[in-house]
């Protein structure tokens, strides 16, 4: 169970025991969920733990829990069927197949003003910055492996007291220490391959995004940030930085990264042709106003019809990112 | 295929559209004697006492009264005689009314039992209910006897029924019966010649008092847990907290009593003191708190003391929350003032209680697309939820 499963539950109960509540029925409910969800499964529980599920997917999720426990309600309870849905997405964004998904998901629900009945969902920021973080850790090298030959690898082919030594048992004795030893050099290197592949995913990585950096300039457009109003700057920004993002979590440092594209960017109003460039770089990412996910693509929806920006321009930036961030996931997820 | 009844076999059948009554088939295929759903008629019903009785001799009786089986909450009943003139009164209840001729009218209630709530303070279990449906803030009072816990409450009831306290209204309670038996003895209708308030019961079957308050559009629903003193002299001495104790480490904001009443006379100033900072260093020093638990001091029946000597006491309560529960706030309450002032400080003492409460579920708004582009991109700020006047606004536009 997870340990903060039963800390969740409290605002479910007025007292601190928990001894009337199903617990255990009820993580079991959870984690099958989890283990099974489908990336449609995933957004519908961000819904649902919003206290905003489709009636399908309330219906499910009722019935799901009815079979791990045959007092759950299925009518009626919102509020506990919310925070369930709640538990499901938050332990889904932290094992499973589906974290990014979940993890976006989440945190685009609070860019869409959305409110968890478990307030714990809407609390992403640290978990996807120690998750984005801990995947781009460079892993260390893999120790040589020293050839672990055992007595019992060639104690059957010497011969017993008494017994002269041929060269049929010398040569049976060097090649299974041979073999071994080919074993051990074989695991070894098998490791280091794979270390090597793993490090240079993420110097990949690194090594795009400090090129981009230092280009100082839109790829997508071919231009300077300076000849871009700082929306124009922020949606291009973000749409770059996911495309040099190659794991499944952003870059922690993505919120930097488009404050240097906005920082560069002139103070002038966009113009329609900006609107056209962003509505073409949204729908390059997958970005469709109609949807399977555009109630969780609202900072899109709003570039896209192109609506005049007094706000920070950074955080419309970050929520672009972890929009076409989610649509990129789901779309993986799903194909 | 279905099963008809034989001719001589009537009878009535609750089942909608079945026609297993008049002599036709059975909607579900069951013989009729095995249906659940069919009664014979009584002309047809062998008697218990007889050889070969198949069907309870109760049911053979004509009355008005349903089966025992077909309606909730009937008392049990025993076997019932054989004999027609027995009655309902042997049977464990006067049956007022008149036996009507021929069949018996069923009486089926195909859905489950609905809950009534008494409107009495609220259990455990059904303040659990209330929280699988809606946010509720858990808030708990801690206090010696007398401090004025219980007071507090009823006075607050009497008030929300006279009008708003400050900005907060009144919008609903499951527990008006609990609030108006504590507010009984303070009313002119309890024939007492001064207001007072019982003791409160040492008993937790029912400590919880539910309110729903509204304020700026929204609904807020709060239970406060109204315990008895005596829980509490223990703990201040280095025992348990006893059965309350799980209250405490779940409550979303505690409220500590200090009896100004006490502060009066200089003789018992610093035992009092002493008292409430024991009480207070106790849970300070526990670990039962979860950490967003809020914490607010209240100064009860300032009314009755000096106020310089409130001063002092409100000083020396800052300086103890400073320590143990930082940034916590002190507030001043004369609930039942002795004079005919109206009572004071409700409303602050709301305001710090309610700052831990959200919006119940159906007062949420939800943002359109539209609305939270234009919010969006109006204002140098995060995202906020719509409030009821931006719907306002969307509705008046559409």
């Amino acid at each position: 169970m997870h340990e903060m499963f039963p800390d969740w539950l409290r605002t479910l109960s007025p007292d601190d025991t928990l001894t009337q509540l199903p617990v255990a029925e009820w993580w079991a409910a959870v984690e099958s969920m989890v283990a099974e969800a489908t990336p449609d499964d995933i957004i519908d529980l961000t819904r649902a733990a919003c206290g905003r599920p489709t009636p399908e997917f309330d219906m499910s999720w009722r019935g799901h829990l009815r079979e791990h426990h045959e007092m759950s309600p299925l009518r009626g309870q919102e509020r506990q069927i919310a925070v369930l849905a709640g538990t499901a997405v938050i332990h889904a964004s932290e094992s499973g197949s589906h974290r990014g998904l979940a993890s976006y998901a989440r945190r685009c629900a609070r860019h869409a003003g959305w409110q968890p009945e478990l307030r714990d969902v809407e609390l992403t920021d640290a978990d996807i910055a120690a998750s984005g973080t801990d995947v781009r850790h460079l892993p260390e090298w893999p120790t040589p492996r020293r050839s672990p030959i055992a007595a019992s690898t060639y104690a059957a082919s010497i011969p017993g007291d008494g017994v002269p030594v041929t060269g049929d048992v010398l040569k049976a004795v060097l090649e299974s220490l041979a073999s071994a030893a080919a074993d051990a050099a074989q695991r070894t290197a098998r490791q280091v391959v794979k270390a090597a592949a793993q490090r240079e995913e993420r110097l990949i990585e690194q090594a795009d995004v400090l090129s981009w950096l230092l280009a100082g300039r839109c790829a997508d457009l071919e231009c300077d940030w300076e000849s871009l109003s700082p929306e124009g700057a922020a949606t291009m920004a973000a749409a770059a930085v996911l495309d040099l993002t190659y794991f499944d979590i952003g870059r922690p440092d993505a919120a930097s990264l488009i404050g240097q594209a906005v920082d560069a960017a002139s103070s002038a109003q966009d113009s329609v042709d900006e609107l056209a460039d962003r509505q073409s770089v949204l729908d390059s990412h997958g970005f469709a106003v109609d949807g399977h996910l555009a109630d969780l693509q609202v900072t899109c929806a709003a570039v896209y019809g192109g609506q005049s920006a007094d706000a920070d321009s950074i955080d419309i930036g970050i929520r672009i990112h972890d929009e076409l961030f989610l649509q990129r996931e789901f779309t993986g997820a799903s194909s | 295929m279905t099963a008809a009844p034989p001719e001589d076999f009537a009878g009535i059948c609750s089942l909608p559209e079945c026609l297993a009554g008049s002599g036709g088939a059975c909607r579900l295929g069951h013989e009729p004697i095995e249906c659940d759903n069919f009664r014979p008629a009584p002309d047809q019903h062998p008697v218990e006492d007889e050889p070969g009785s198949a069907v309870p001799a109760e049911s053979a009786t004509p009355s008005a009264e349903p089966a025992p089986a077909d309606v909730q909450a009937t008392p049990a009943t025993p076997a019932a005689p054989a004999s027609k003139g027995a009655g309902a009164a042997e049977r464990g209840f006067e049956s007022r009314v008149p036996t009507p001729e021929g069949p018996r009218e069923m009486v089926q209630l195909g859905e489950p039992a609905i809950a009534v709530h008494s409107a009495d303070a609220l259990s455990d279990a059904e303040v659990r209910d209330l929280m699988a449906r809606t946010p509720v803030s858990v808030v708990v009072i801690a206090g010696p006897p007398w401090a004025g816990k219980t007071t507090l409450l009823a006075t607050l009831y009497q008030e929300f029924i006279r009008a708003p306290i400050g900005a907060w209204s009144f919008a609903g309670s499951r527990s008006l019966l609990g609030f108006a038996v504590r507010a009984y003895w303070s009313d002119s209708a309890s024939g007492a010649s001064s207001p007072t308030t019982v003791r409160t019961n040492y008993d937790l079957t029912r400590p919880w008092l539910h309110l729903r308050l509204g304020r700026d559009g929204g609904l807020f629903d709060v239970v406060i847990a109204d315990v008895s003193g005596e829980h509490f002299g223990p703990f201040r001495g280095g025992g348990p907290l006893g059965p309350v104790e799980p209250y405490f480490r779940r409550a979303d904001h505690v409220v500590h009593l200090l009896d100004a009443a006490l502060l009066k006379e200089r003789r018992d100033r610093g035992r009092a003191l002493t008292a409430s900072q024991g009480l207070l260093r106790r849970f300070g020093e526990s670990d039962m708190f979860a950490e967003g638990t809020k914490h607010t001091m209240v100064i009860s029946k300032v009314d009755a003391c000096d106020p310089e000597v409130v001063d002092s006491a409100e000083e020396q309560a800052n300086g103890w929350l400073a320590r143990w529960f930082p940034g916590s706030a002190v507030v001043r309450v004369a609930a039942r003032p002795r004079t005919d002032e109206p009572p004071y400080g409700l409303e602050e003492l709301l305001d710090a209680i309610m700052s831990v409460s959200r919006p119940t579920a159906s007062q949420v708004v939800k943002p359109s697309l539209s609305r939270v582009g234009r919010r969006l991109f109006s204002r140098r700020t995060v995202l906020h939820p719509l409030t009821s006047e931006d719907h306002e606004e969307e509705g008046g536009a559409a």
